[in-house]
Formats: structure tokens, sequence, C-alpha cells
């Protein structure tokens, strides 16, 4: 039995705008064991950023347990919850958030620094940064401007600097949603290859194409999951029009 | 629509509007208020000098040292259409005791009965003084203030062997000897009580003299006639050089004027910033009004429509405040013994709406940006982030600072305009500051004593009876004794020290040609030697029969370095040679020094400046501190100091320049921190995004509320580091002009007092910064990682 990285129970998120209710997240539950890549999908709307959001400690949720590692982070304050969003966690978004004053290396080597627990150097920081940015294909633009490079070339390098500092769990929330399919397919790429080298993750998409690459799939809608269904290791690139057409399937049958 | 559209914005923006409020409110405040201050200083005066009657001339002469009575010489002249005249008795530090705890003060008072004035004097009310109750005395403001005289304190006055008690029955505003800069302090009592004293014709030969107001069109006659005649000329000068007399005053106003210019610049700056910034956040708010076909004038006209709301409500409470805080400016600062009348709220009201209208120009011309560009322009600039905008120069992977720091210097680099405003703004109020701190240290150390022309000394003492053993004694050997007496009492006392004193003569000088001539105050040093004064050019007098003189003396004369000129003594003319130039604060610059061995009649002899003690033992601070003490006692004179509080009382402002430093103090730490404020929450708020992702790769609060205190704490620093560069440059371009006009030709040496100047404000810079900024930047708690994910 693999060991579980994340344990969600009873999770419920409630927002509330002008004085009404919005229950965005009723009674979540699910867990992630790892090595899993695990895609959420849903109509939009229903809640998929707000789990992402809740479950990886960025935002507070409003009753319910959330255990990353056995450990129940609901409890944690928020500099302790930076802490552990610095050293265990990666995070990737939609839109490439990055600093404008730095340099496309000096972002992605930025939470390095801050951390210093994974680096004893300097050196050792920027040659794990050089490693990682010519393993995702984008070491010329290392000194650009981030105004001055591709949208791809920037969501690749977010997956750097999600990657720097050796997290135990990758958080996406729709990486591939602003790029186009070859760039969304290789940015796919580099995320499987992440997590056949043991990362876990989970992520939200709308895409079919980037859903039938994770090992399971769970389906929300209107803030509960409706289903989850398990796709196991996409071993056989050959396989993948065959995951795909089933995921189709399933989703169909789930209302989508 | 337009009232919808900003109630939002006042809502959604409501800390960036309450600042730029702020600042519009202290800018309108410190304009009018400080402009208002001018005019009624200047319009003040010579409104006080018309209404008082003020003559075109003014001459103050001791019977003593008269040997043609002056009006007999007035009534025989020409140039002279009308005078009046008031008799006084004068005594150089005549002893006032009164009935409390505290000292008594040996000022040089002159009194005068009621009945004789010629001049309109005011009570504290500005009601013309007609009659004075027999026991009872007005005396000037200056005086009451400076010595915290009360009405109804019971004062003594003792003149020769005459002694009468008067009861203060109010201050006196006179314009004549009124200002801090005239040492003489009026004192108005009735008839009876002024006969009293002076129906002894002793103490009328030995005391009295006459204050003479002229009326004439030609100034320089008066002065050729004052000048010929030998009427025991203590003072003289024109209607001018009386107003000059009142130039502290002006300096201060300046100083204020000065202080609030730099504000309004402050305010300016700060509102173009506000307003591009806030354009520049809204122009795909703007794109989208265009799109949608909203005409660019009604586009503007939102923006004129807030600033104008904006300017209107900080003016008005502004000129509100400005009318109690200007009054209380001008008590602080300007001086009570002036006749209240240029002020009024109508100069306040303009200097409001001129406020309002610069902004609204200022406005105007930063909206012209809305007409540039189009709609695509607009929307596509805000996703395109600051699209023309180089990053700095600093890599992160090069550096060792930790991220917080990088990231602050980085962020200084990168928007080198931005931050460059905040040091501007920083080192312009730490400058100023900096500026009349030196000025103020300048004015009270000992150093300046060499800037009047003397000598310094560790002490300072003054005498009453010394001037009346040099007139009615033989010579100057008189005060060599009482000198040498001096000294060997000190040295019984432990406390080895030298002797001197210089002796201030009135007397006329001419060129060798004899065609110009002038009376002028003449300095003759006892136990003095040459090389204890400083001159500015040429060599020190060697003989008996050279001098030095002062620049002004050099131009009225028209005599240089080389030259010869004549000095009428009493025992007759002599010629002298001169052999250098050396300046002096007395008098606003005349003066000649005479060698220590020259001939002087001591019974012209008309002031003298302190005796002064030099010891010979160097001895600490401290220990100069307990000799004055122990001095006291020996002497029985409370009139004894350090130099540099001697110099600070003879410059007399020193007390009101530290207010006014003290007030910039205050002004510095609230432009800190307005400006602090604002700049962190208007980048704050332009930067959500940029720190919820630091968040949520997972920076914690305190790391973000660090990293945005610290570019303020660098700006602030620089500021530091320019002002320290600065200050000392704009003290002599801006400070020395105004010595120049008091008799400082050549300059003064500016003291710095290094704690302050080094340690102490630029701390309190950089404290104040970092506290404002910590305070501001906490507002970045709010924000979310999850708010990465939102639009700005
Ligand atoms: N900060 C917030 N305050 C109030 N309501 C919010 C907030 N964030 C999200 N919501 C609401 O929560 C619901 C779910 O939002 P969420 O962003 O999780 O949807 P989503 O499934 O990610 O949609 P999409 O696929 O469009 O990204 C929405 O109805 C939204 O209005
Ligand atoms: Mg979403």
């Amino acid at each position: 039995m693999m060991e579980k990285v994340l344990e969600v129970s009873n999770l419920c998120k409630t927002y509330i705008v002008n004085k009404r209710q919005n229950n965005v997240l009723r009674n979540v539950n699910f867990s992630i064991s790892e090595k899993e890549m695990v895609a959420v999908m849903g109509p939009s709307g229903s809640g998929k950023s707000t789990l992402l959001y809740t479950v990886s400690g960025m935002d507070r949720s409003t009753a319910g347990q959330v255990k990353f590692f056995g450990q129940n982070i609901d409890k944690l304050d928020s500099k302790e919850m930076a802490e552990i969003r610095l050293d265990m966690m990666g995070f990737i978004f939609q839109q490439m958030y990055m600093l404008k004053n730095l340099t496309v290396f000096d972002n992605m080597i930025l939470p390095a620094c801050q951390s210093k627990k994974n680096f004893s150097s300097k050196q050792e920081i920027v040659a794990f940064g050089q490693q990682l940015m010519r393993k995702l294909g984008i070491i010329d633009i290392a000194d650009s401007d981030i105004t001055e490079v591709s949208g791809g070339q920037l969501q690749r390098a977010c997956i750097g600097r999600s990657m720097i500092n050796h997290p135990k769990m990758i958080f996406a929330d729709e990486p591939t949603g602003a790029l186009n399919r070859s760039t969304s397919d290789e940015v796919m790429e580099e995320l499987v290859k992440l997590n056949s080298e043991g990362t876990t993750i989970m992520l939200v998409t709308h895409d079919v194409k980037v859903a039938a690459r994770c090992t399971r799939v769970l389906f929300i809608d209107d803030g509960c999951i409706k289903g989850e269904k398990f796709l196991g290791k996409c071993e056989n690139v050959s396989l993948i029009q065959e995951r795909e057409r089933a995921l189709s399937g399933w989703l169909m049958e789930m209302g989508w | 629509m337009y009232l919808q559209i900003l109630k939002k914005d006042l809502k959604r923006k409501r800390t960036m509007n309450v600042i730029l409020l702020l600042f519009i409110i202290l800018a309108t405040t410190f304009v009018s208020s400080s402009v208002n201050n001018i005019a009624t200083v200047t319009n003040g005066l010579d409104h006080f000098m018309d209404e008082a009657g003020m003559s075109d001339f003014f001459a103050m002469t001791l019977n003593r040292a008269a040997e043609q009575d002056i009006q007999e010489v007035l009534d025989s002249s020409d140039a002279v259409e009308s005078f009046g005249i008031e008799e006084f008795l004068i005594k150089e530090s005549m002893s006032v005791s009164r009935q409390r705890e505290e000292p008594g003060t040996d000022a040089t008072i002159a009194i005068m009965a009621c009945e004789d004035s010629q001049l309109n004097y005011y009570d504290v009310n500005d009601e013309v003084i007609t009659s004075v109750e027999p026991g009872e005395a007005y005396v000037a403001i200056k005086w009451l203030e400076e010595f915290n005289y009360e009405i109804g304190d019971v004062v003594t006055i003792n003149i020769g062997d005459k002694t009468r008690e008067f009861t203060i029955a109010g201050g006196l505003k006179d314009v004549c000897l009124g200002s801090k800069m005239m040492n003489v302090v009026r004192f108005m009592v009735c008839r009876d009580d002024f006969n009293y004293f002076n129906s002894d014709e002793e103490i009328r030969q030995e005391y009295g003299g006459k204050m003479c107001y002229i009326f004439s069109g030609d100034d320089a006659a008066v002065t050729n006639l004052l000048s010929e005649a030998e009427t025991g000329l203590l003072f003289s000068g024109s209607k001018d050089q009386v107003k000059v007399g009142y130039v502290m005053d002006m300096v201060i106003s300046g100083t204020l004027l000065v202080i609030s210019i730099c504000l309004i610049l402050i305010a300016f700056v700060v509102l173009r910033f506000t307003i591009t910034f806030t354009l520049s956040e809204e122009y795909r708010e703007i794109g989208v009004m265009k799109a949608i076909g909203i005409k660019e004038r009604t586009i503007r006209g939102l923006y004129m429509v807030k600033y104008f709301a904006l300017a209107v409500v900080g003016a008005a409470v502004g000129f509100l405040v400005s009318i109690p805080f200007g009054g209380m400016l001008l008590e602080t600062v300007s001086s009570a013994s002036m006749l209240g009348g240029g002020s009024s709220t109508l100069i306040n009201l303009i200097c409001s709406i001129l406020v309002i209208v610069i902004i609204m120009m200022f406005c105007f011309g930063c909206t012209r940006q809305v007409q540039s560009f189009t709609p695509v322009e607009a929307i596509r600039s805000l996703t395109k982030g600051e699209r023309f905008k180089k990053k700095g120069f600093m890599r992160l992977k090069k550096s060792s600072f930790k991220p917080r720091s990088f990231l602050a210097l980085n962020d200084v680099t990168s928007s080198p305009r931005r931050f460059g405003l905040i040091v501007g703004v920083f080192a312009l109020s730490l400058i100023l500051l900096l500026v009349i701190d030196s000025t103020v240290a300048t004015l009270s150390n000992s150093r300046l004593i060499k800037s009047f022309g003397f000598a310094e000394s560790d002490v300072y003492m003054t005498y009453g009876d010394l001037l009346n053993n040099v007139s009615t004694g033989d010579g100057v050997e008189t005060i060599e004794e009482y000198l040498s007496d001096v000294e060997n009492e000190m040295a019984a006392n432990n406390m080895p020290c030298e002797c001197y004193c210089d002796l201030m003569l009135k007397l006329t000088i001419q060129n060798k040609e004899g065609n110009r001539a002038f009376k002028s105050v003449v300095y003759y040093g006892v136990n003095t030697t040459m090389d204890m004064y400083d001159y500015a050019d040429g060599s020190a007098p060697s003989n008996p029969n050279e001098v030095a003189i002062t620049p002004l003396v050099s131009e009225t004369l028209g005599v240089y370095i080389g030259d010869k000129i004549t000095i009428v003594h009493s025992f007759g003319e002599e010629e002298y040679t001169v052999t250098g130039y050396f300046q002096s604060m007395n008098n606003l610059g005349e003066g000649v020094r005479l060698h220590q061995t020259a001939r002087v009649d001591p019974s012209q002899v008309a002031g003298y400046n302190a005796i002064q003690f030099k010891f010979t033992d160097n001895p600490s601070n401290q220990e100069i501190d307990s000799r004055i003490e122990r001095m006291k006692e020996i002497f029985d004179n409370s009139k004894i100091r350090t130099g540099d509080d001697y110099v600070a009382e003879m410059v007399n402002v020193t007390g009101i320049l530290s207010t006014v430093s003290r007030i910039l103090l205050v002004v510095m730490v609230v432009i800190v921190v307005l400006v602090t404020t604002l700049m962190e929450r208007s980048f704050s708020a332009k930067e959500i995004g940029e720190i919820a992702i630091l968040k949520a790769i997972g920076f914690n609060n305190k790391t973000v509320i660090n990293w945005h205190t610290r570019r303020f704490v660098i700006a602030s620093v620089i500021s530091v580091i320019v002002a320290l560069a600065l200050f000392y440059p704009v003290t002599i371009v801006s400070i020395t002009p105004i010595f120049k006009m008091m008799g400082a030709f050549y300059g003064v040496n500016y003291v710095v007092r290094p704690l302050q100047t080094f340690v102490i404000y630029p701390l309190i810079m950089v404290a104040v910064t970092s506290a404002a900024a910590w305070g501001a930047a906490l507002f970045t708690k709010t924000i979310t990682p999850a708010n990465a994910t939102e639009n700005e």
C-alpha cells in the first residue's frame, strides 16, 4: 500500500458575497497516494480551483479536514503553512505569474533562495536551476525579461520553479489552459516525466487529452465529487487514444 | 453618472485619496500661512513705521561724549526739515532687579518720559500709550519676553545714587528700537519719575542722552552733518537701516516661505505621481470607455471632477487650518513687538484658491495622456504590463543577498524614477533640516565671535561699572589695572587666565582727501594682540600707525590696503595706513581696528564688548562650566557665560531658529510618513498579483512585509547619503547672503553638530521611514495566495 500524501475529509468551503452564502465545496472526500497523478475535471464554476487552493493550504477551508503527509494543515498558522508550501509543494497556475522585475531564471530559482533547505550554496542552486532549464528546453531564455518570451516557454519556467525545491507534491491549475495544442503536449510531457520520477501531482484541467495522461480522474460538479475513474499508469504511448476514448465516454455518463 | 463613478472611485481607492487629500491640506496650510507671514512682516513693518510716525533719520547721542548740543547742530542745518528730541537716561548693563526669585537682568535700558514721546508707542492692544501713572513703567516687549517679566512685577532702577521702584504696567511696541538687533530697551515712565533722576546734573551728564528723530530728504547730508559735529553720537541710521534691524524676522519668515515652497513642490510631485499612477491603473477601464464610444472629453472630465473635488475639500480644510496655524507661527517666529496690521484672511483665501488652480492645471496636463492612446493600446498595455520598462541590472543568481533584500534592492534599481522621487523628497526635507540646524549651531558657537571682529575666549563677563571706570579715569591704564586685578584674583582661585577686553569708540573717519567721512565704530583691544583677530585679506596692523578696516568702510571711504585713512580723536586727527580687511557683524559691518599700542581717548569710549577670560591651563568644558559658577560668586555677577552662550545672546535669534528647526523636524517626519504610506500603498495595490504568487510559492507574511519595508529603507538611506553630501554646500549658498547682510562679507565658518547631523537626524529619518513603510506594508497580509489567479 502506497503512503497517503493527501487525505481530504468532509471539506466545505463557503464564500459569503453580499450577505449571500455560496457553498462552493460541500463535504468533499478523497485522498491521493504517493506517485499518483490526479486530474480534477468538471464544469466551469463547479469549484475545481477552489478545491485545489483549499487542499493545498493556499486558502482556508470553512469546515472539514485536510491532511498532508498525515499532518493536519488546517491547524497550521500562516507562517507554518508558508513553510510547507515552500519546501514540500510546487504550484503551477494557468496564467504565468512571475515577478516583472526579475529575469526568467531568477524567477525560477527564487523559492530555492528563500528556502535554503535543499541547497547549501548559491552555486548549487544556480547549477540545479540550469540543469532544470536544460531539461525543460528553455536554457536559451534564462536571462530574458519575462515579457520577452512566449507563453509556452514561460509556463515551462513555471514548472521549473515549482520543481526547484524538490517538492513532494505539485498542484497545477489548468497548466495548459493558455497554451496551444503542441505546447500543451510538451508541457504535459514534462509533468508526466516528473510524475514518473516520483512526484505526486494534482491538476485541474478542462482538456480530455491532458486528463487522459493521468492515473486517476475526479469529476466534480456543484461542489461535490460526483465520480472517479482509475486509468492507471500510462506506460505505453500508443494506448493514449484508447484511454482518451474511455475517459470521454465516462465523462459523457457524468454529464460533462 | 459622474457622481456615481466618483463615489465608487473614492471608496475603492480610499487610502490613496485620503493621503492625497492630506497632502493638499498640508500644502495649502503651509502656503497660505507663510505667504501671509511674509506679507505681515514686510507690509506690517512699513505699516508700523507709518503709524508710529518714524522719521527719515534717527540719531542717539550721549551727553558725556558730547561737546556740542545736537539740538543746536540740527537747528543750524539747512538739510534738516524738522526734528524731534526725546531725552533719555541710559546705562550700559544697568542692573534691574525684580521682586521675584529669578536673578535680575542688566540689559541696556533707556529711560524716557512718556510726555516727551516723539513717536507713537503702542501697548499690547495696539493702542497708543498717551500717559503713564507715577510709579509705573511700560517696557519694550522683547525684553519682557526674553526675561519673563510680567505685568505687575516690580523692578528697581538704580542710577548714580538714586533709586526708584517701578511696577511694570505693560509691554511697549517701539518701531525704532523694538527690533531684536537693537540692543537698547525702552523704558517709559512719567515725567515726574523721569525728572527724579534727570534733574540731577551729575546723572544727566553721565547717563543722559538724546534721541533725535530727523526729517530730511537728504540722508547723506544728515550723515555728514552728524559726523562732523561732536555731539557724542552713539548710534545713527536712516529709516532703511532701522528696517534692517528687523532682518532676522524677515529671515525667519523667509525660511518658512522656503519650507512651504518645498512643501508645495513635494505636494505637487506626489500629486503628479498619484495621478499618473491611478491613470495607468485604469488604462483598461479607460480603454473600455473609449471602445464603447465615450468621448475623450467626458473621460477626462471624470478625472478632473475627482481631483477638483479633492482639491476643493483639501484647500478648504487647509484654509481653515492655516488661520490659527499662521497665527501660531507668527507668534513663535515673528516679533510680538510689531504692530499687527498686514495680516488678513484674504491672503489665505487667495493662496488656497491658487493651490486649487495649480492642482487643476497640473491634473489637466496629466490627463492629456488619455487623449493619446487608442482603446487597443489601453487594453493591451495592461495585459502586457509596463511594456517599456526595462528591468534593473541586478541578478539574483549572482547576488549574495537574501531574497527579501534582493527583491527590495532590485525594485529600487528597476524603477529608478519612482524611487528617485522618494529619495528626492526625503533628501530635500532632510537638507532643509540640516541647513537650519547648522545655522543654529553656527549662531550659537563661540567661533562666531571672530566674525564680529572680536577675539575668542573661554568665558565672557559683562560688567556694568567698567565703562564708568574708564571714562572717569585717566586713561586706558585704568582698565589694564582692573584687568590685572581680575587676573590676580582668578589666579588666587586656581583659575589661571588672561583677561582682555575690546573697547568700542564712535569716531569720525575720513579718507586721505577728506572728501568722504562718516562716524564709525573703532575697535581698540586692551591686553589683546593683533594675532587674536581674524583678517580676511592683507595683514594685521603691526604698529600704532596701522589699522585694519571692514569692507564696508573700504567701500564707503574708497580706501584700500596700502591707502591712508584719518581718524578724528578728541586730541586731534591721526593718520593710519590700512594693512588689512576684517569683517564684523556689529553695526551691519562697519568698523576700524586699531593697533594695541595706538593712542585713544578713554572718554570717547562708547561701549565695550565683554571682559574676556582665556584660561591658560586648557580646562575641559565641564571644568569651564564649574569655573563659571565659581566666578559668579567671586565677582558677584550673574552675567558670566561661555562663548557659545555669549554668541547666542549677541545674535539673539538662536531661540527662534531652534523653534524653526523643531518645526522642520516635525514637517520632515510628517512628509516622510505621508509619502511612504502613500507610495507603499499605491505600489502594493499594483503588486497584488506578485505578492500573491510569492505567498503561493511559500513566502510568509513576514518576508513580504520585510521586502516592502526594505525598499523604503534603501530609499531613505540613499536620501540620507544625498542629504549629507549636499547640505553643506546648500547651507553656504543659502545662508551666506544673510550673514553678508549682517556684515560678514567674507562669510562665516559654519559649524556642523556631528551628533545631530550624522547620527540623530539620519536615524530619525530611517527609523520613521521603516516604521511608516512597515505599517503600510501590513496591508499585504490581507493578500492571500489565492489572489494569484485574480486579475489585478
Ligand atoms: N474569492 C471568491 N469569493 C466569492 N466567491 C468565489 C470566490 N472564488 C470563487 N468563488 C465562487 O466559487 C465558485 C467556484 O469557483 P472556482 O473558481 O472554483 O470554479 P472553477 O471550477 O475553477 O471554474 P473554472 O473552470 O471556470 O475555472 C464560483 O461560483 C465562484 O463564483
Ligand atoms: Mg478555475
